[in-house]
């Protein structure tokens, strides 16, 4: 019987980066999944935690809560999304209150894509039958810290090594932020943009043609910051690598979900 | 005289390094030393070897045995500030019982105030002290050069930046944001050294100078990396030996230690010396690791003729007294968060305006200084969750930052722009039409503005983005436009 799920895709995700989402999407059904998109979901509220209008970002996730009822899983392409998710949303709602049992039940559900595919639908990557469309390749790929809230190990890069003809390592020095950090970039301009061309020197440094961000706020922080030094990589999401070396999208083109 | 009184050192703001005017204004400080390249080269390779001795100490001594012993070392801390009243008593009577006199005192001037009067007891004229982040706390210095007491720093760091008119930047490494350049010009001006940069013809001119000193010193003063409530044992920790020396040559020791330092007995305090020099230098053990339990004893060769323990308040009640920062106290001082922290990397220490920088700095001084005082720090991080993870007892400092955050905006205390940028974006968070509605217009306005699908220039409260970097263009529709377009409903 083929895996349902639910699709949670994060406001700055739908905002800037609709493809990653398409991607998720084709990808997901390329592996036998079917896929639920609960048009009523807004946002998970992350902004708004970290920012600390804790009334605001409950108000945020116990809407998530009853907008994704039932029991399937919450697959999303972004990490820190889903770490909002899983680890803090049950802290925002008092356990006694009417809607705890409904936020309990999503963060147990929630899942980054990465992780999802490894432990959820148990994919052999060398099993993908994934070549990468062109010439063989390089790409570095960003570490978005909030991987750490979610075990801190790389189903992302272990995924993308199952495709043939790409070569994709992490950005030289991986684990060091990118600066982005929310409202923090705006806060303290200073700091976020020197980490930002940091982050971007390193990855110019790797040499890759490709980058490869999972996370949609990085991808603005390092994207914009290499534009502002006059560079112009091609960014993408995981899945857009996945779902074109599986050959159900074309580089470039626009994935129809 | 070796170290005139000159008052507190000022920082590039013309405020006191360390004690500010109150409410602190982090970003002048933040936006110099990010142009200093000296400050920028020597604080990131610094860190840099520190973070890497860290991993790689704790990775061949503890392998995958590293997350048990880390949260093994944090409920000995947390048991022992969550008892803390029961183990200062027994503390108290037993480095009483050892022949050692202890004092609380509630804040820092209690704390001079009590300091000096055990110096003037003794006709206290030369005072030697050893590296202590709770002496820094309460200006201890400054209080006994007032009094005329000379008082010289012996760890060579601290001694430095004594002879510079400086303050410490980091708690393991005090003079992590100097260069040898500096060291050489300080020593040839205020020491008579010679003219050398070599590091170890430098510490040697240190070491005769304060050889001396510590032959005629008759006052010692440490601070105190761990209580042992047990036995009323006080660990202290160096690496030059200058410890050792204020507590056994001269006649009378003082040690000033923060209340939270207690752990219940020695068997806990193993797994924190386990892991406090591995996270701080890499070391294995720090080269000195002294245990003083009560002044010298009859038939004793060493040791001080008296021993007062000044045990700190200074704001801490006040974090043991809010659970959701209170296993703040945990915390070794073990810098381990500094060196790993993006922010505290460029930000460098003296930007946090207060004797602690980097997240644990960001986490306390606000707390025990007042959160009004300082209401940028909470915000000065983008919770990359580095520091939790390099933290030795797990502290949450991550959450510990969105708590803080939250006070501020329960005070009403956020700027206008960021207030309004984050109700806006609630507003079209409330429900999926108005977000609909919100992206198409964001689209619109950002898609005029784009160049080249990138964003140069915009204005109010998002000009801090485009002053750094370009903002990539949204799409023109975005997935959940699509999805309702192509009428794939709920699902397919």
């Amino acid at each position: 019987m083929a895996p349902e799920v639910d699709l949670f895709v994060p406001c700055l995700t739908d905002t800037f980066h609709p493809r990653a989402a398409a991607a998720t999407v084709a990808v997901l059904e390329h592996l036998g999944c079917r896929v639920h998109f609960p048009d009523d979901q807004t946002c998970c509220g992350q902004a708004h935690r970290n920012a600390g209008c804790t009334d605001d970002a409950a108000a945020l996730i116990r809407r998530m809560a009853q907008v994704f009822t039932g029991e399937r899983p919450i697959v999303t392409p972004s990490g820190s999304c889903a770490a909002m998710v899983a680890r803090h949303a049950v802290d925002l709602v008092p356990g006694d209150d009417p809607d705890a049992p409904a936020v309990r039940s999503i963060a147990a559900r929630t899942r980054e894509l990465s992780r999802f595919l490894l432990d959820d639908l148990r994919l052999d990557v060398t099993q993908l039958g994934a070549r990468w469309p062109g010439d063989p390749t390089t790409a570095a790929w960003h570490f978005p810290c909030h991987l750490r809230e979610l075990g801190g190990d790389r189903a992302a890069l272990q995924v993308l090594a199952g495709i043939e003809g790409l070569r994709v390592a992490p950005i030289p020095d991986a684990e060091r932020c990118c600066g982005f950090g929310g409202t923090f970039a705006v806060d303290e301009p200073a700091i976020s943009g020197a980490l930002g061309r940091d982050k971007a020197r390193s990855f110019l440094a790797s040499g890759a043609e490709i980058l490869i961000c999972d996370e949609s706020g990085c991808a603005l922080q390092i994207a914009g910051t290499l534009s502002r030094l006059g560079h112009r990589p091609r960014l993408v999401h995981f899945a857009e690598v996945l779902a074109e070396s599986l050959g159900l999208a074309i580089p470039g083109e626009e994935i129809v979900p | 005289m070796t170290a005139p009184a000159r008052g507190p050192a000022r920082s590039v703001d013309g405020e006191p390094t360390l004690f500010p005017r109150l409410p602190f204004e982090w970003r002048v400080r933040t936006e110099a030393f990010l142009a200093d390249e000296q400050i920028q080269r020597a604080v990131g390779e610094a860190t840099d070897v520190k973070d890497r001795g860290r991993r790689a100490a704790c990775a061949s001594a503890f392998g995958d045995k590293l997350a048990a012993l880390r949260s093994h070392a944090a409920d000995v801390r947390q048991h022992a500030i969550d008892h803390i009243d029961h183990y200062l008593e027994v503390f108290v009577q037993a480095a009483g019982m050892a022949g050692a006199r202890v004092h609380f005192a509630v804040d820092a001037a209690e704390a001079c105030a009590i300091a000096l009067e055990v110096a003037r007891s003794h006709d206290a004229k030369l005072c030697v002290k050893s590296k202590s982040m709770v002496t820094e706390e309460i200006r201890l210095l400054e209080a006994f050069e007032e009094a005329g007491i000379e008082t010289v720093e012996t760890d060579l760091g601290e001694f430095i930046l004594q002879l510079d008119g400086d303050a410490p930047s980091h708690i393991v490494m005090p003079m992590i944001h100097k260069d040898r350049r500096a060291v050489s010009r300080a020593f040839v001006r205020e020491i008579g050294g010679e003219q050398t940069e070599d590091p170890e013809r430098l510490t040697a001119v240190a070491r005769k100078h304060l050889r001396g000193i510590f032959r005629r010193a008759d006052l010692g003063i440490t601070g105190g990396n761990f209580l042992v409530a047990e036995t009323g044992t006080i660990v202290v920790c160096t690496n030059e030996g200058n410890g050792r020396f204020c507590a056994t040559a001269p006649p009378h020791q003082i040690a000033v230690v923060g209340i939270e330092k207690v752990v219940a007995d020695l068997d806990g305090l193993a797994p924190l010396l386990k892991l406090l020099a591995r996270s701080a230098t890499g070391q294995p053990l720090t080269v000195y690791t002294q245990f003083l339990t009560g002044p010298r004893r009859d038939g004793e060769t060493d040791g001080p003729e008296t021993l007062d323990v000044i045990l700190l308040d200074g704001g801490r009640s006040t974090v043991l007294a809010r659970p959701d920062v209170r296993s703040a106290l945990r915390c070794i001082r073990c810098g381990a968060c500094q060196n790993v922290c993006p922010v505290y990397r460029k930000a460098t220490g003296h930007a946090y305006g207060s004797v602690y920088g980097g997240p644990i700095g960001a986490v306390i001084t606000p707390l025990l200084r007042g959160i009004a005082n300082y209401p940028d720090l909470p915000a000065a991080s983008s919770l990359c969750g580095a520091c939790r993870e390099a933290c030795p007892v797990d502290i949450d400092l991550p959450g510990m930052l969105v708590a803080l955050r939250a006070d501020r905006v329960v005070a009403r205390n956020l700027p206008r722009g960021k207030r309004w940028l984050l109700r806006a974006l609630r507003s079209a968070l409330a429900t999926p039409r108005r977000m609909r509605g919100a992206q198409r217009l964001v689209s619109f306005l950002l898609g005029v503005a784009a160049d080249e699908g990138m964003i140069r220039d915009l204005p109010g409260p998002a000009r801090g983005w485009t002053r750094e970097r370009d903002l990539p263009a949204p799409a023109r529709e975005s997935f959940r436009a699509r999805w309702r377009r192509l009428q794939r409903g709920g699902t397919r």
